[in-house]
């Protein structure tokens, strides 16, 4: 299907996206540093945002543009299932406000930039901080060509087809997040989420009303999944299907607090209160986020037919539909720019990993704050290029696939992410055998599951059948990441003991277990007087 | 002040409160009670938003340092 240019809708997509970059160029002169020739400046806004700023950088961060037309999408094709981003996004807090205190405490304390910088100074191994670090880098990259899907998607229903828009509006994002770092994504989230808001409580209020109220919507849903032969589809859960909503809510909860970008913005929070009150307030955008699924349904009572097949594009159209061309403009406008915030978070995050934990531990040991921050900042230019790449040279769904597989590979930061911030006696060596088991199990059942809807035979989703794991007949499957976790976690705790019993060294271990608990007032660890010895320093 | 902290921390554990509202589907995995044509599997979820509000601030307030919670 071919759709016409609409004039009006991409001139205010453009002014809109002119407009955030202008505020992206301009956030480098906000609450200036002194220099910004430093990780903690460029890559951290200068640990410095409070809980406003903090909570829209989060909210920005951690509800993507790619979030905001995925889900729908997928309550749109599936019903029930795709509804798992609510309880996925209400448990993410509750779960995550220790942890993340006491990460941002011990990250306070020590200047730790990135997990890995965590795991380095916390199990002692550079090894292992290597492979966290690896890790996060490549779980992130899909991540962020995903955020190109939500531009993708506004530009085919406002019928611009072709690259180019797609090539300019990421060498524009990678110039200001070159220049200002995380401030420039924090303050375009303001931008952002006001317009995100807006659009979302007009779409609530408005569309129900122009398609006769929610007994017809969902009438219409009923009657559509009813059709289909589909059995996991519907508008409440099917029996086989609960445990996998179930696990792959908690799953993706705790993937989310472990991805590079969400660490980031943790760690660019003042204090420790910023981050509790965030907890606490951030939900808010759950509930944005589960009203928005809801369009999914109204997609279909609106009798709204994808593009070419790709159902990314249903909320774009339903509010084409819906909505005043002008109205609809401003809402295509909230979507792309809200590819750009998370977009920026996630490069700066990975960038941060690749000058922290690669290029100074393995590159130039000798290298001073101005050059890793240099680093950093070219690093974000070539994370956001292979981004590009990636979705122009290949298939979306290839994306898509391995953002599924990226949650599963993240998940196996865990053990020692989670169990560094505790003093448990966990060994080095077990967490490293964990992380390898946890992987290696989590891509082997990726690889060994077929989606029967769309005839693939490898990587056709993240749940897994219970009865491949032995568990009898039974059509029950499970979140693939939460299996290789506990497969991960068994290594840990196994291998502990025996490398305990066999009086393996312990990696030296930098942090005491008061700096868990420093605040903001809390001083930091001094840094070692300039020609100490470089293996002490490194220690 | 120990004693102090080891009460604050308690607080901690209201935090399970929204998992176990959320994390089993069989509570909730039902077409009624509808509301304004809306199944209870969604607004059920949806009413948990508020819930888990209430609980995380209730445990902020109550462990946070500078308000006189005991920390830690």
């Amino acid at each position: 299907m071919h759709r016409d240019v609409d004039v009006l809708q991409l001139s205010i997509v453009i002014a809109l996206f002119a407009l955030v970059a202008v505020i992206g160029f301009v956030a480098a002169r906000w609450r200036r540093a002194a220099s910004m020739d430093d990780l903690d400046e460029w890559g951290l806004g200068g640990r410095s945002f409070g809980p406003w700023v903090t909570w829209f950088l989060l909210g920005g961060d951690l509800y993507t543009a790619y979030t905001f037309v995925a889900v729908p999408a997928l309550v749109f094709g599936m019903g029930a299932v795709g509804f798992f981003a609510v309880p996925y996004t209400i448990v993410m807090y509750p779960l995550v406000l220790i942890p993340a205190v006491r990460l941002w405490s011990v990250a306070h304390r020590h200047g730790f930039v990135t997990p890995a910088d965590l795991v380095r100074g916390r199990h002692g191994s550079s090894a292992l901080a290597l492979a966290i670090a690896v890790t996060g880098i490549v779980a992130t990259m899909p991540y962020i060509a995903l955020q190109l899907v939500g531009i993708e998607a506004v530009l085919k229903t406002v019928g611009v087809t072709g690259n180019w828009p797609l090539i300019i509006a990421f060498a524009i994002l990678a110039a200001y997040t070159y220049q200002s770092g995380l401030r420039a994504p924090a303050l375009i989230a303001f931008v952002k989420d006001t317009l995100i808001y807006l659009v979302v409580l007009t779409a609530i209020i408005v569309i129900p009303i122009q398609l006769g109220g929610f007994d017809d919507i969902f009438g219409a849903a009923r009657a559509k999944f009813a059709e289909t032969p589909t059995p996991t589809d519907g508008v409440t859960l099917g029996s086989a299907a609960q445990l996998g909503y179930a696990t792959l809510a908690l799953g993706s909860a705790m993937a989310l607090f472990l991805y590079p970008h969400s660490i980031t913005g943790v760690l660019a929070a003042r204090d420790r209160t910023t981050i509790k009150r965030n907890m606490a307030t951030l939900p808010i955008y759950t509930i944005a986020l589960g009203l928005l699924a809801l369009l999914g349904y109204m997609a279909i009572a609106a009798g709204i037919t994808p593009i070419g097949d790709d159902p990314n594009t249903i909320v774009p159209l339903l509010f084409d539909d819906q909505f005043p061309r002008w109205f609809a403009g401003v809402a295509f406008g909230a979507i792309a720019i809200g590819a750009l915030v998370p977009a920026a978070i996630m490069s700066i995050a990975a960038a941060n990993l690749f000058s922290r934990n690669i290029y100074k531990e393995y590159l130039n040991r000798d290298a001073t704050p101005a050059q890793e921050a240099r680093a950093s900042k070219l690093a974000s230019l070539v994370v956001k290029g292979g981004a590009v790449l990636v979705i122009l040279a290949l298939d979306p769904q290839f994306s898509i696939d391995l953002q599924l597989i990226g949650g599963v590979l993240i998940l196996q930061t865990l053990p020692s992410i989670v169990l560094g911030l505790w003093k448990l006696a966990v060994h080095r060596w077990a967490l490293l055998a964990g992380w390898a088991v946890g992987l290696a199990s989590g891509l082997w059942m990726l690889y060994d599951t077929p989606n029967p809807t769309t005839g693939k035979a490898h990587f056709g989703g993240a749940q897994y059948a219970l009865s491949k794991l032995g568990f009898g007949d039974t059509k029950v499957t499970i979140y693939t990441g939460i299996v290789a976790t506990l497969a991960n976690i068994v290594v840990v705790v196994l291998g502990t003991l025996v490398l305990r019993a066999l009086k393996a060294p312990d990696g030296e271990d930098v942090t005491v277990a008061s700096d868990f608990d420093a605040d903001a007032s809390d001083p930091r660890v001094e840094p070692l007087p300039a020609g100490a010895h470089p293996e002490i320093a490194r220690a | 002040m120990e004693e102090r902290a080891r009460r604050g921390r308690r607080w901690y554990w209201l935090l399970v409160i929204p998992l176990i509202g959320t994390l089993f589907p069989p509570i909730y995995n039902t077409q009624d009670p509808e509301l304004i044509g809306i199944p209870f599997f969604y607004w059920y979820q949806l009413l948990w938003v508020p819930i888990s509000v209430a609980v995380t601030l209730l445990v902020y307030r109550q462990t946070d340092r500078a308000r006189g919670g005991g920390e830690r």
